[in-house]
């Protein structure tokens, strides 16, 4: 009995171990999460993800405590035309990285759900489409105009 | 002896030439915008009649005599808007540390037209634009006067319906810069960069 426990326990680890190898492992990076400004109700933030799988992730979904909504947005220029969309999802394939910067895909955060002053600390939740939840802490910065 | 002599002033004459080329680009002449672009010729600004964030006139005279860089835009916009009006801050901000007297430095006036002035009254722009700092002001208006300045520009604006009855507004991304004289003379395509302003602006302000 002992033993088929043990074969069981190293064949679940076995597959933990294959699953990880396969799956998606996402890492942010460079997250900044900005005030909003003066009168707004709405700010963003950006990051940089990771995808150190195989397997391509999908965030469908970001939440954020401190926020009403967060949206994936898109910020394209087209003919010299800035055009702002949200995105459904974002898939990052296996090996490869999304950069979320200025002037391109961005979250937007809308609604403070409480009074935010630059320091406090942001939660933002990554919702893949596995059901799997990355979470990132960052403190709330002011934008730097110096 | 004489082929070589006559070498020797030749090479003399092209490089007191190109001396005189740089002097004239460099010095006592305009120098050409590296990264904006000139317009062929000035383009005269038609009347109109915008409210500024103190609720004052804001006219094609208010632009005389000033240096002024405009970027269109709105509020409500969470990224590019800011980003090109920290960008043009931290422009305008460098172009100050690197004048000799930073307090009389002629610097130019940057200048949110918001193409949202449903929801962009001077209380909102005063409190959004205070935030980049000394010389960003945010100006708007009825949406005829602002579509007869930006129409003078080239500027394309279109409100977007989103979801929750909100929306957005696809505007053109560029920055126009407009003499002391109220006339349009070059434009900055995005993506913007804040090294290409602050090395460009200083040769726009010099354009005769």
């Amino acid at each position: 009995m002992r033993g088929l426990a043990l074969a069981m326990l190293a064949c679940a680890l076995l597959l933990g171990a294959c699953r990880n190898e396969e799956g998606p492992a996402l890492a942010a990076s460079g997250l900044r999460v900005l005030a909003p400004l003066p009168g707004r109700s709405e700010s963003v933030a950006y990051l940089t993800l990771d995808n150190h799988g195989t397997r391509p992730a999908i965030i469908t979904r970001v939440t954020s405590p401190a926020f009403g909504k967060v949206e994936m947005h898109e910020t394209r220029i087209v003919d010299g035309v800035a055009q702002m969309r949200p995105l459904e999802s974002v898939t990052i394939d296996g090996g490869a990285s999304v950069e979320f910067a200025p002037g391109g895909k961005h979250l937007m955060l809308i609604g403070p759900l409480r009074e935010l002053a630059p320091g406090d600390g942001v939660r933002l939740e990554l919702h893949h489409d596995d059901g799997g939840l990355l979470m990132l802490d960052a403190p709330l910065s002011a934008r730097d105009t110096s | 002896m004489r082929p070589p002599f006559l070498a020797a002033a030749a090479a003399l004459t092209v490089l007191l030439a190109a001396g005189l080329f740089a002097v004239r680009l460099s010095g006592f002449g305009e120098r050409a915008p590296q990264h904006a672009t000139l317009l062929p010729s000035p383009v005269e600004l038609p009347a109109f009649s915008l409210v500024d964030q103190d609720g004052a006139e804001f006219s094609r005279d208010s632009l005389l005599g000033r240096h002024s860089l405009l970027f269109f835009g709105f509020t409500h916009c969470p990224d590019i808007c800011p980003a090109t009006l920290q960008q043009l801050a931290v422009a305008r901000r460098q172009l100050a540390e690197r004048s000799r007297d930073p307090a009389s430095a002629s610097l130019p006036d940057i200048l949110l037209i918001s193409v949202d002035p449903e929801r962009d009254t001077p209380e909102v722009l005063a409190a959004y634009a205070g935030h980049f700092g000394a010389g960003v002001r945010g100006v708007s208006g009825p949406p005829e006067e602002i579509a007869k300045l930006a129409g003078a520009l080239g500027i394309f604006h279109r409100k977007v319906p989103g979801g929750d009855g909100n929306y957005s507004v696809d505007h053109s991304a560029a920055i126009i810069y407009i003499d002391q004289d109220a006339r349009y003379r070059a434009v900055f395509s995005a993506p913007h960069d804040v090294a290409a302003l602050a090395a460009d602006i200083p040769v726009l302000m010099a354009l005769r």
